[in-house]
């Protein structure tokens, strides 16, 4: 069996799409309008409410009768912090993925693919890290960085977000590569390609849908982190997003700035989607490889 | 590899540290010096850009003793995390701490804050009860540096004298009912400042939460009792609104502002915003002290104490450099500049002062008669008990008496985990 | 270094399954696997082993403020299983598995639906994964300062539906609020993970079905859901493992109030609020306990598991 055998041309599979398609309209697009409003409604007041005067914090009507970009302006302004932290959550969330995703492939293969005793220990293992509170793991890490004198580091967020989202990413690529079509690998062996050059060539491209869908939980979660860098980023230099709006402050102590809260949130939230629906091709071209069994 | 490797056995190594270093934690001190050199000075975000200006001086004036300082979050409980998980790392990071009032005698009982000299920061000029709040088993562990304390502001417009008994405020809340607005609003939601709302009841109505030396509960009293029937009355009958149970600051100064609530217990900080173009109550406010069971009531005492490391390389400077924060000068730039109160009872009413805060005046007779809020090591235990019997009883869960009762024994169990 | 050879000992076994044993390739399996899977495991040793370990130690220490701790065995464990803060740990358990339970079932509903209907072809299909990941993307700190403010006695939800509930400011109310927005934020991250799933079922199996006359919901119980199971059931399992550790909605809604004080809001006002290391140390376990519990039966009664699953075909098809 070789990869050139595999069945559904591109013409034939949208043919069938598309009749499909024709059928199925009717429920389909109901559940469309359901989960767009389920989904954008939320994140839609979230807009609305950053447009506000922050005044005018409680105007509750649907669309901004005086839109202004007061909040965005406070966002970036006063102490310009901003900027560096998008470039901090950049790198921290990136080298996460990253390296997660290097650590989960090799992990995942492994126990996917390879027999060795203990195997289902292992995998219990990981799983058990993700069962402790993470504040019970927050006062000894802090120790053990301070003690390394990593306060205020990159690694000392980028090594602990990397645990975090290990688990969740080597189960997922495990049962992934489970599933996926091995004897194409088996294939490419016996045209004497070694294990890994086959894991390389033929293996890792039919994984994209999953190592892609890693990567975006990955990344995000990563993105998102608030905990262990608002103890571990003491000073603008190392400070990711997430610490920089929780210290946005509002005209005194006591006030929360609702609006320029809601405006950073939409600034890092927007790139996000940007990104996903930039990389989206790759999983459709995985959707047509995946389809090959 | 390798490396990996040798981060591994650092870990090992670390656990194995952990498990000595606990014999080592609660006892204080140090080898840390007690000379002068540079120091830093950590504090809640600066909102007015003062802080820097008023250490540029003291920098100018101590060039070999400069002070760095480190902003860190607004949030109250994210400093107290900073501080705490510097203070239990023992790395003397931040030399002068910014401690609100009720953590002085926790971080105090666990040997992280230096004594200081009464004579320095604790002298006449003081606010007494300020200096109560920094001082713990008779030593002072802070420099008081500025205060706060609740006013009830009101709206002149609709009541022409404020109340200045329970009975008064009630009997103004027809005026309220008739112009379809809430009568009375304060923080009523469960976190810390419930318990500033209810301790001032509670202690406008003679009773209290603890002796004032922390080792016995005196909640279980008809005056506590008392206090605490005011507020659950006051809930029963809509004059304080059911949405309260949610409100915190701002929240409240929200009501208040828009011209939705009638009166308002808050801080003096709502002045400015209540004033400024856009509010809905510009000019049709005044302030006045809280009002209690039979005459002016009780208020909490709230505001900042300047602490100084135990673990401080240079103990000397941090020692002046409180001093010189409380000093008159640094004091003047504390209520012009950053429109906070000062600690000094000279500065309220002088007259280039209360000329841009008027409240100063009235504030000062709330200060002078102001309680802190219960002190003990255990304070933040005792507070979640307060603010959780305190909000079952307001909800009209439980009953006053047995809402009382619970607080007694829950507080009992908190102070007794020393 | 020894740690190496002690660790490889003890991942590469003298004897592996009878199969491998017969296929001769046990040895180079065993060692290359050890290195695959080491990285993962040195970072998740320093990062949750290291501290995971110190908690349990501190955790049988006493927490007294003036003296140093002294050992006292099992005792925090005791105050809080059958002592004096029972009542509060065990009305978190209640808490903690109430959200665990209810947001679980609607966030799988939710997110099986939504991955079904992505899963179908139709133009704009990428541009709907893009918006189903709008919740899951908002930073969660913002999101919950969101649902604060809608929830607010004068806030939209109020002002759409013209009531006039204190949602935070009773029981009910209270947990509702924290359910729809738990389950507006983590529904995407289900969706995505059965999309995922769904992807590697070929679309010949469901051709086949219909060319033998199955209905649609037939064709969903017969074909989509068992081979969709593993990936369900790995997503189901990793928002239990959360689910139970709900901190952030909670603490920033009510402050736990209103009955809403989970389990790590607990742990972290022990830990944090009180300063009170030893007993949070024993709560975090507890915790640890009760989430290992759960989560195992729940992979023994389903059969969840990454590495034996049938999924499309499974093993035995592939072999």
């Amino acid at each position: 069996m070789s990869v050139a055998t595999r069945p559904a041309p591109p013409a034939a599979a949208g043919r069938r799409r598309r009749a499909r398609r024709g059928r199925a309209s009717g429920w389909l697009y109901a559940a469309l309008v359901t989960i767009v409003l389920f989904c954008l409604l939320p994140f839609y007041w979230m807009i609305v409410t950053s447009l506000k005067d922050p005044k005018a914090v409680f105007d509750n009507s649907l669309v901004p009768t005086h839109p202004t970009f007061l909040n965005y302006a406070a966002v970036f302004g006063s102490q310009n912090t901003f900027l560096l932290a998008l470039r901090n959550s950049l790198v921290i969330a990136g080298s996460v993925t990253a390296l997660a995703l290097v650590f989960g492939i090799l992990a995942a293969y492994a126990l996917a693919r390879l027999h060795f005793r203990g195997k289902n220990l292992v995998l219990g293992l990981f799983l058990a890290t993700s069962m402790f509170p993470g504040v019970a793991i927050l006062t000894p890490l802090f120790q053990l960085f301070a003690d390394l004198g990593w306060i205020d580091t990159y690694q000392a967020m980028i090594i602990p977000d990397i645990s975090f989202s290990l688990p969740l990413g080597i189960w997922i690529l495990a049962s992934f590569f489970r599933a996926m079509p091995w004897e194409l690998e088996e294939a490419a062996r016996v045209d004497g390609c070694t294990k890994a050059a086959a894991f390389r060539l033929v293996i890792l491209p039919l994984a994209v849908p999953g190592v892609f869908t890693t990567a975006i939980l990955v990344f995000i979660s990563a993105w998102n982190e608030f905990m262990i860098a608002n103890s571990m980023s003491q000073t603008p230099a190392a400070q990711p997003v997430t610490v920089a709006i929780a210290q946005f402050s509002g005209i005194s102590q006591y006030d929360q700035p609702y609006g320029t809260q809601m405006a950073a949130g939409v600034i890092v939230t927007v790139p996000l989607i940007v990104l996903v629906l930039i990389f989206q091709r790759r999983i459709v071209s995985g959707l047509t490889a995946g389809g090959v069994k | 590899m390798r490396r990996r490797l040798t981060r591994l056995g650092m870990g090992l190594a670390a656990v194995a540290a952990a498990a000595t270093t606990l014999t080592a934690c609660g006892t204080g001190g140090g080898t840390t010096g007690n000379g002068t050199g540079p120091i830093t000075f950590a504090s809640g975000k600066d909102l007015t850009g003062a802080m820097p200006q008023l250490l540029a001086e003291w920098n100018k004036l101590h060039p070999d003793q400069k002070v760095t300082f480190i902003e860190l979050s607004a949030s109250p409980d994210d400093q107290r995390n900073s501080f705490v998980q510097d203070l239990q790392a023992r790395s003397g990071k931040y030399d002068v701490m910014w401690d609100d009032v009720v953590w002085t005698s926790e971080f105090a009982a666990h040997g992280w804050l230096e004594p200081l000299d009464k004579a320095q920061v604790g002298g006449p000029g003081v606010l007494p009860a300020a200096v109560d709040t920094a001082t713990y088993q008779g030593k002072m562990y802070g420099a008081p540096f500025m205060t706060n304390s609740a006013l009830l502001y009101y709206r002149s417009d609709l009541v022409p004298k404020p109340p200045t008994t329970w009975a008064e405020l009630q009997s103004d809340c027809a005026i309220a009912k008739a112009h379809d607005m809430a009568c009375y609003v304060g923080q009523f939601a469960q976190y810390e400042g419930l318990t500033v709302n209810a301790a001032e009841a509670i202690t406008s109505a003679g009773g209290s939460f603890l002796s004032p030396d922390g080792s016995k509960v005196t909640v279980d009293s008809p005056q506590a009792r008392a206090g605490l029937q005011h507020l659950v009355d006051m809930f029963r009958s809509g004059n304080i609104p059911a949405a309260a149970l949610t409100y915190q600051e701002q929240e409240s100064a929200n009501a208040f502002v828009s011209g939705k609530a009638m009166f308002l217990a808050n801080w003096p900080y709502v002045y400015t915003a209540a004033s400024a173009a856009g509010s809905a109550v510009q000019g049709k406010f005044g302030v006045a002290q809280l009002p209690g069971p039979s005459g002016p009531g009780v208020a909490s005492l709230g505001g900042i104490d300047l602490g100084v490391s135990a673990f401080s390389q240079h103990k000397q400077t941090a020692k002046d450099f409180v001093a010189w924060m409380q000093s008159e000068s640094s004091q003047r730039v504390l209520v012009k500049v950053m429109n906070q109160a000062s600690v000094l009872t000279k500065l309220y009413t002088d007259p280039d002062l209360t000329k841009a805060s008027p409240y100063l005046p009235t504030l000062q007779k709330a200060e002078l008669t102001a309680v802190p809020r219960p002190k003990t090591p255990n304070y933040n235990a005792v507070s979640l008990a307060i603010q959780k019997n305190v909000y079952a009883a307001l909800q009209g869960k439980v009953s006053v008496d047995a809402a009382v009762k619970q607080l007694a024994a829950d507080l009992q169990q908190a102070i007794s985990a020393a | 270094m020894s740690v190496r050879t002690g660790d490889s000992r003890a991942l590469v076994p003298r004897a592996s399954t009878r199969r491998e044993r017969a296929s001769g390739r046990k040895d180079h399996d065993g060692r290359f696997a050890f290195w695959l899977v080491v990285p993962a495991i040195l970072v998740l040793t320093v990062v949750i082993g290291y501290p995971v370990i110190a908690a349990l130690v501190r955790s049988l220490f006493s927490d007294s403020i003036a003296s140093a701790p002294r050992f006292v065995g099992l005792d925090n464990y005791f105050s809080a299983l059958w002592g004096v803060n029972s009542g509060k740990f065990w009305d978190s358990v209640g808490v903690t598995y109430f959200f665990a339970a209810v947001t679980i079932v609607l966030e799988t509903a939710i997110g099986l639906g939504m991955a079904l209907v992505m899963n179908q072809a139709f133009r704009g299909r990428g541009l709907l994964r893009g918006v189903v990941l709008v919740p899951w993307a908002v930073p969660t700190a913002v999101a919950a300062v969101l649902w604060k403010w809608s929830f607010d006695p004068v806030g939209i939800i109020n002002a759409l539906t013209g009531s006039h509930v204190v949602w935070t400011g009773s029981d009910w109310p209270s947990k509702a609020a924290i359910v729809i927005a738990d389950t507006w934020k983590t529904s995407p991250f289900i969706a995505l993970l059965i999309l995922a799933g769904l992807q590697i079922i070929p679309g010949e199996v469901h051709e086949a079905a219909k060319i033998d006359g199955a209905g649609a919901f037939q064709r969903f119980r017969l074909i989509t859901l068992p081979l969709v199971r593993p990936a369900l059931l790995v997503a189901i399992l990793f928002r239990l493992l959360d689910a139970l550790r709900m901190y952030d909605l909670p603490a920033i809604l009510t402050h736990g109030a209103n009955d809403t004080t989970t389990l790590s809001i607990l742990v972290v006002q022990a830990t944090l609020s009180e300063l009170k290391p030893g007993f949070g140390g024993a709560l975090s376990t507890l915790t640890f306990l009760l989430i290992f519990v759960t989560a195992y039966a729940f992979v023994r009664l389903l059969g969840v598991n990454a590495v034996e699953a049938q999924i499309g075909g499974g093993r035995g098809g592939n072999r």
